[in-house]
């Protein structure tokens, strides 16, 4: 009786909670701006931390999460609330991300001096003191962008394959693929590490 | 023993949740007997835990305050972006605009036009008076106006207004800065004088008639400091009753003399004609008057208070005698142009303007001119232009041949068109005599008394240059007859006239 209780209470909560995104859509698209500001502060974290992992560091953070949402503004009129707004929200967020990288990608051709990426420090220099954690994230951001961002969705975010692949718009089969190839390819790169993480 | 990357994926999948039941059911089977499969699930289960561990961002308090800032930002430019990063747009919005205002409202652009154009007629035609109080006029000026077209708006610069006719018989103004030289060769009062034999009392009858125009002219042509002349057409009806009227006062006053110089019928009028004539004119006066600015030549109508005229013109005069040379009259006389009437502007598109470096010339259309019947007018300005014409334009080449066999002597004159006319004289050179060099100033003499040239001072002034080429030509003659034959004496022949 009380399992069955809090499962309608979690059921529940769940509804309303995309009950709510979407109500504060069609109270935004009625003209209620205060409404487009409470998705801006319920999504904006999520948004962030997918750049920062996506492109692996903080220098366009604030810019593309920007850009991010004021897509969202621009298009939220266009809505049609047959998927989940965190999935809308993150092709978004997915694209602008690549798009950034492709800048990036074409101004190192035509100007070999562009900002250099975070090179992952050789195990030999590991400081004691040293932020393991930021091991870990260097370590993604060397990985591919087809594996790293569904590793991230998935381990970080939290989303399912289905939501992933409706994300990137690439087939289901291949998430499952791409997520377990990017772990595996993780796992070479923090094999060194090993003594520093566990 | 090796497993492959097929079960190694449904481990991984195992770990989030996402195989099907039955999958799930067979690889935890698998699992539960496989120790090297524990083993990679709980390698693939430590990578995940390491992502999800990863530590987040701290949170951005500002950054709803920032992104509102911009996207207001971003409203402004989506503006500007529509408006000009699409340039057919705006055009095309522009010029549907123009069309509606054009469609609806027609006249919209003509109206400010013709304002705009109103003030800048305004702005010219301010403060102007009649130019007589610039430059004055004595009776040479009203005499130029009447035989010579032409009255002098600014004596320093030599700027004058000239009355014509083109050659398809429209009456025209131009006001232009005319060359020196060129006044040289006009007939003026004191040649005329001269040439109708006047005395001193027929002298001053003369000025006072030409005198007695001057008040009429003083409200025919204003001026003002802005360098705008404006001509009133009527004057050209002035300029004809001026014409008839001296014409008619030197018939009266030399009859033979007006007959040398007018050998033609020139058809004069008679006294009480001529009143009716000036009477005439002056009630067919308008206000309307031709405007020559530096800019353009437009019409406009001018209120002049004639009453007032006339005093101011009184009190000019009293100021002109005390004061000989003043140059021009003080500016209280503005107040004789009271107002202008904008409705009766006509615009420069209508009337024929020719404008060169040195002058502007603006035909005046028929109906410009008051309509004042003047019988014989066209057979009188005929005859004066003939008459004039010679007087002006006479221009004599003599020339003696003494290298042929026969001596020859010559005399030519061009008329007024630049047609060549003259005599030509043939002397045989055996009865080439001093004789028949004295005859040849009969020739002159005869010439000189009797025919319409008589007056003309270039050609007196060439008589006096051949009387002393045949006096050196006789000394000469003489010399060389005394030489080749020193004691033959000088034959005698008898006089016989020279055919011509």
């Amino acid at each position: 009786m009380n399992n069955n209780k809090i499962n309608e209470e979690v059921q529940t909560q769940t509804i309303l909670t995309l009950d709510d995104d979407f109500s504060l859509i069609k109270r935004f698209n009625d003209g209620d701006e205060s409404a487009f500001r409470t998705l801006i502060s319920r999504h904006k974290e999520k948004v962030r931390n997918l750049i920062y992992l996506t492109l692996g560091n903080t220098d366009s953070i604030d810019d593309i999460s920007q850009e991010v949402f004021i897509s969202v503004y621009r298009k939220l009129n266009s809505f049609r609330f047959e998927s989940q707004f965190t999935t809308w929200l993150y092709r978004i967020t997915v694209n602008k991300c690549r798009d950034h990288l492709r800048k990036i990608k074409i101004r190192s051709i035509f100007s070999p001096f562009t900002t250099e990426s975070e090179n992952l420090i050789s195990p030999e220099q590991v400081p004691e003191d040293y932020d393991i954690k930021l091991i870990v994230r260097q370590a993604i951001a060397t990985l591919p962008e087809k594996l790293r961002i569904p590793l991230i969705l998935k381990d970080f975010d939290g989303l399912s394959y289905q939501e992933i692949s409706e994300t990137m718009g690439v087939e289901l089969g291949t998430i499952k693929s791409r997520i377990f190839r990017a772990r595996e390819a993780l796992k070479k790169i923090l094999t060194p590490y090993k003594k520093e993480l566990l | 023993m090796k497993i492959n990357n097929k079960k190694l994926e449904s481990l991984s999948s195992l770990l989030d949740d996402e195989l099907n039941p039955t999958e799930k059911e067979l690889l935890t089977d698998e699992l539960k007997s496989d120790v090297s499969l524990q083993k990679e699930l709980q390698s693939i289960k430590e990578i995940k835990d390491l992502v999800n561990g990863i530590k987040p961002l701290p949170e951005d308090h500002y950054f709803e305050t920032r992104l509102f800032e911009r996207i207001k930002s971003e409203k402004l430019k989506v503006w500007y972006s529509f408006l000009f990063r699409k340039p057919i747009i705006i055009f095309a919005s522009v010029t549907l605009i123009l069309m509606a205002i054009f469609r609806f409202y027609p006249g919209i652009f003509v109206g400010f036009i013709d304002e705009q154009k109103a003030n800048l007629m305004d702005l010219y035609a301010a403060n102007l008076k009649p130019f007589i109080f610039n430059v004055g006029l004595n009776s040479d000026d009203i005499f130029d106006f009447a035989f010579n077209r032409s009255i002098t708006l600014d004596k320093e610069n030599n700027q004058v207004l000239l009355f014509g006719v083109d050659e398809a018989g429209k009456d025209f103004f131009e006001v232009k800065f005319e060359d020196g030289k060129k006044n040289e060769n006009k007939v003026n009062l004191a040649s005329f004088v001269e040439s109708l034999e006047l005395d001193s009392k027929q002298k001053k009858q003369f000025d006072s008639i030409l005198l007695s125009y001057s008040d009429d002219l003083a409200s025919q042509i204003l001026v003002n400091e802005n360098k705008t002349v404006a001509v009133n057409p009527n004057i050209v009806n002035y300029q004809n009753a001026l014409k008839a009227d001296v014409m008619a006062f030197a018939a009266q006053a030399n009859k033979t003399a007006f007959a040398k110089i007018f050998p033609v019928n020139v058809g004069v009028h008679n006294v009480e004609d001529i009143a009716k004539l000036v009477s005439n004119v002056k009630k067919s006066d308008n206000n309307n008057y031709f405007v020559f600015t530096p800019d353009t030549i437009f019409t406009s109508s001018f209120d002049v208070d004639k009453a007032l005229l006339k005093s101011e013109i009184s009190r000019f005069k009293d100021q002109i005698v005390v004061n000989k040379d003043m140059k021009g009259f003080d500016d209280e006389v503005r107040v004789f142009v009271r107002s202008s009437n904008s409705n009766s502007q006509r615009s420069n598109k209508e009337l024929k303007i020719v404008v060169n470096d040195d002058f502007c010339k603006v035909e005046i259309p028929d109906f410009a001119i008051p309509d004042i019947q003047l019988p014989n007018l066209v057979g009188m300005n005929e005859a004066i232009e003939i008459a004039f014409g010679q007087m002006r334009d006479m221009k004599v080449n003599i020339k003696i041949d003494t290298v042929g066999k026969k001596q020859s002597f010559s005399m030519k004159y061009n008329d007024k068109k630049g047609n060549k006319s003259g005599f030509d004289i043939q002397i045989d050179s055996r009865g080439l005599s001093l004789q028949s060099l004295d005859s040849l100033q009969n020739v002159f003499k005869f010439f000189m008394q009797d025919t319409v040239m008589v007056n003309s001072k270039e050609l007196r002034k060439e008589m006096e240059r051949v009387k002393k080429e045949m006096q050196f030509f006789r000394e000469e003659m003489e010399k060389m007859r005394k030489e080749l034959n020193p004691e033959s004496t000088p034959i005698k022949k008898e006089k016989t006239p020279i055919e011509i």
